[in-house]
């Protein structure tokens, strides 16, 4: 009886389980990360039919200082793609062995940004009295005055997309602070290439 | 232990002075919140080693794997008291931090006395020189000793910013439960060497309700014990691994298989371990974005008030021909009383911002000035603009030709120089973000055009006022609005200026054309009716108030 419950249950937990029509590869429907100590589920939007509504449609922007960006900006410092990202977000940001961050200034952060994602503006990067808090935030160690990057974050840090630049600013900053390169890893499509791909986006990253 | 005893009195005065010379190297809260998420981890597993100490020696005098149970015991002991020293002294290897909040350390001293006695206990069982006295110390007094242990755990929690952290209490009582599985192993064992020991009984029976209670209240939320129900899926799994534990581990102290209690207790010590570390991790994490979010919240005020302070220097440039507007209004007598009041705020207010770039003003969210170049430049702005606010009051209370003719002789001097001083303050706070250096010349234009609005109507009133000779500077001035506002709207590479694609900006800046649009003729007519003249007076305000708009929107719109 207690077997024949169980299977009942069992096929009505399939039966009202989402069906994924649009999935992110044929095994892996959704990933969830932990924000705030709640669960967000990463997903693609379902809807065969949705278009992108927001600034993301623009094809060109002002130069400068919208530039092109090379695929490896800094020579050491790994290009990560969508699943590469994922998969990141899922085995090692949600155990605390990474942090994934946009590097956009806080007006973009708040429109919208990946789940899980800490805002660690660009711009922060320039203002000398911040980099030491950043650094030790980041896991990085000071001891008699010489920064320590045994135990940093490895860091995914990404932007508005290739047409930005306000990642690889970010991550040449971090090179020249002494951040291992091995420990940072851009993702190049940024923005632009997860909302194309119906990714699941969260406004003021909360 | 050391020998103090050897020490000579030389000795102790370099050991003071080193001390004190220490103390002032590391400062008194040098514990970061990673060291301290440490600290507290690690004082909240010696609990757990009490209890399984204990555990340790009654498996001995049982005779349950004695000889594992020994090993086990030299291991526990030796790392309790590495840890207890490490806590307060530091341990790189064990990743302590030394903890300096007195009260922490003298909590630890109360410890280390208690745990001075409880050892010599424990190296008698070590040493099969144990007797029913060393016994009944150890089964009266470890709980001391962890009660004691557990004050010098709540010291660290209460340093702790993130107990602000509802999920902290998760971490706390998950680490209970490490030294609460070692506690129940140990209270069976008793009862095992004593079925009669009601002490033992009532000890096993409060702690396997509180095992199970904690433990739900993980899984499901418990408002008295201020616990709510975890939702993160990988710590959940975690938690159902440790309730079906739970379960056998019931089962085998039910059945009082003493053996299988021991070994399945270590089993799920094992489980609520890794079950603590991943709340500390997940904690861990939500610390660090808020403590990042902080931090860029932090800068960016910083930011914004730099911007204010540039925004107000800007404002000055454009009250020195406002002021002089309305002298001019007033002389003709149009809107006087209205003019009147306005002139004397804009000279209040272009005085008291000049004051707070020199001395702070908090209202005007103005800190005092230290660069040294923009100190000597208000010196130089002060002297033009002592004797023009004694004329511009005096003029206020008489209304004497001589004074108006001050301020129209002076007034663009006064422009210069305040001019002078934006550029100075922005050397000064240089920005060095490649987005706003791309924004940089929109926003100075769009901030220049204000000035013009009120430079043109000054212009216009004093061709009315039969000055002749203001009439090209009428033309150059309209010209350069009439130019910039195209640039504005169109853009100009020369100029660095880009096209905005904004619809709000677009939107706004169509809005001042099209003001513009009716003004421009009527400033460039060579005899206007009174009107007209009214137009321009009454329109001038409201196209410099669309302007202010256009150059907010500017500062601050996402993308241009």
């Amino acid at each position: 009886m207690k077997k024949f419950i169980l299977i009942i249950c069992g096929i009505v937990v399939v039966l009202l389980a989402k069906d994924y029509k649009v999935k992110i590869t044929k095994d892996l429907p959704y990933v969830d990360v932990e924000v705030y100590g709640k669960v967000v589920r990463i997903e693609r939007v379902q809807n065969t039919e949705h278009k992108l509504r927001n600034s993301y449609i623009r094809t060109s922007r002002m130069t400068p200082p919208f530039y092109i960006q090379p695929f490896e900006p800094v020579k050491g410092v790994e290009t990560y793609g969508e699943l590469e990202l994922l998969d990141f977000i899922k085995n090692r940001l949600n155990f605390d062995e990474g942090a994934l961050i946009d590097a956009r200034i806080p007006k973009w952060f708040k429109m919208g940004t990946i789940p899980g994602a800490v805002n660690l503006p660009f711009s922060l990067f320039y203002a000398k009295e911040y980099k030491d808090d950043v650094l030790e935030y980041l896991g990085a160690q000071k001891k008699e005055g010489k920064w320590n990057f045994d135990e940093a974050l490895t860091l995914v840090i990404f932007d508005n997309g290739p047409w930005d630049q306000q990642a690889v600013d970010e991550i040449k900053n971090l090179v020249k602070m002494g951040y291992p390169k091995e420990k940072i890893k851009y993702y190049r499509g940024g923005m632009q290439y997860w909302q194309i791909l119906g990714l699941t986006t969260l406004k003021d990253g909360s | 232990m050391a020998d103090f005893g050897t020490y000579d009195a030389k000795g102790w005065v370099v050991k003071v002075l080193v001390s004190i010379f220490l103390l002032f190297l590391i400062p008194a809260s040098a514990l970061s919140t990673r060291e301290l998420a440490r600290d507290i981890n690690l004082a909240g597993k010696q609990r757990m080693l009490i209890q399984r100490m204990s555990k340790d020696v009654f498996m001995i005098v049982a005779n349950i794997e004695k000889e594992r149970a020994k090993s086990d015991l030299r291991k526990s002991m030796q790392l309790f008291e590495r840890r207890l020293k490490g806590l307060v002294d530091g341990d790189k290897e064990l990743g302590l931090a030394p903890v300096k909040n007195r009260e922490f350390r003298a909590q630890i001293t109360r410890v280390s006395k208690l745990w001075n006695d409880f050892k010599l206990c424990l190296k008698n069982v070590l040493n099969n020189k144990f007797s029913q006295k060393d016994m009944s110390y150890v089964k009266n007094n470890n709980l001391q000793l962890l009660k004691e242990m557990n004050e010098g755990v709540k010291i660290l929690v209460a340093m702790n910013p993130s107990t602000k952290i509802v999920r902290a209490q998760a971490i706390n009582l998950a680490g209970k439960e490490r030294m609460l599985t070692q506690s129940i192993a140990k209270n069976t064992l008793l009862l095992y060497l004593d079925p009669k020991d009601g002490v033992a009984r009532q000890e096993l029976e409060k702690n396997m309700a509180l095992f199970g209670k904690i433990l739900n209240g993980l899984i499901k939320g418990d408002e008295a014990l201020g616990l709510q129900p975890t939702k993160i899926p990988w710590i959940r799994r975690k938690l159902q691994k440790a309730n079906k534990e739970w379960v056998e581990f019931k089962r085998l102290i039910e059945r009082g298989d003493y053996k299988g209690v021991v070994d399945y207790a270590d089993r799920l010590l094992v489980t609520m371990d890794n079950v603590t570390k991943l709340y500390e991790k997940s904690i861990q994490k939500e610390k660090r974005a808020l403590a990042l979010a902080s931090l860029v919240d932090r800068f960016y005020k910083e930011k914004a008030k730099l911007k204010r302070i540039i925004n107000l220097a800007g404002k000055q440039r454009m009250l020195t021909q406002k002021m002089t507007k309305e002298a001019l209004l007033i002389t003709l007598h149009i809107g006087e009383q209205r003019n009147e009041a306005q002139l004397k705020n804009d000279i209040e207010l272009y005085d008291r911002t000049l004051r707070g770039f020199v001395k702070g003003d908090e209202e005007l969210g103005l800190p005092a000035t230290k660069n040294l170049e923009v100190l000597a430049q208000i010196k130089r702005v002060e002297v033009l603009w002592e004797p023009f606010k004694s004329h511009a009051h005096a003029f206020l209370q008489k209304k004497e030709i001589n004074d108006l003719k001050y301020l129209l002789g002076h007034n663009e001097e006064l422009l210069k120089e305040s001019h002078i001083l934006v550029q100075k303050f922005k050397r000064a706070y240089p920005s060095e973000d490649f987005l706003e250096r791309a924004r940089k010349e929109i926003v100075d234009i769009a901030g220049r055009q204000r000035m013009l609005t009120q430079k043109m109507t000054k212009e216009k009133l004093l061709i009315l006022l039969h000055f002749d000779n203001v009439k090209q500077k009428l033309m150059q001035t309209v010209q350069l609005f009439n130019n910039s506002l195209k640039d504005l709207r169109f853009g100009n590479r020369a100029k660095k200026i880009i096209k905005p694609t904004n619809e709000k900006v677009k939107k706004q800046l169509s809005k001042v054309a099209k003001i513009w649009e009716n003004l421009k003729p009527l400033y460039l007519k060579d005899k206007i009716s009174q009107k007209e003249l009214f137009i321009i007076i009454k329109q001038n305000p409201v196209l410099l108030k669309e302007m202010d708009k256009a150059v907010y929107l500017a500062e601050t719109v996402v993308e241009y």
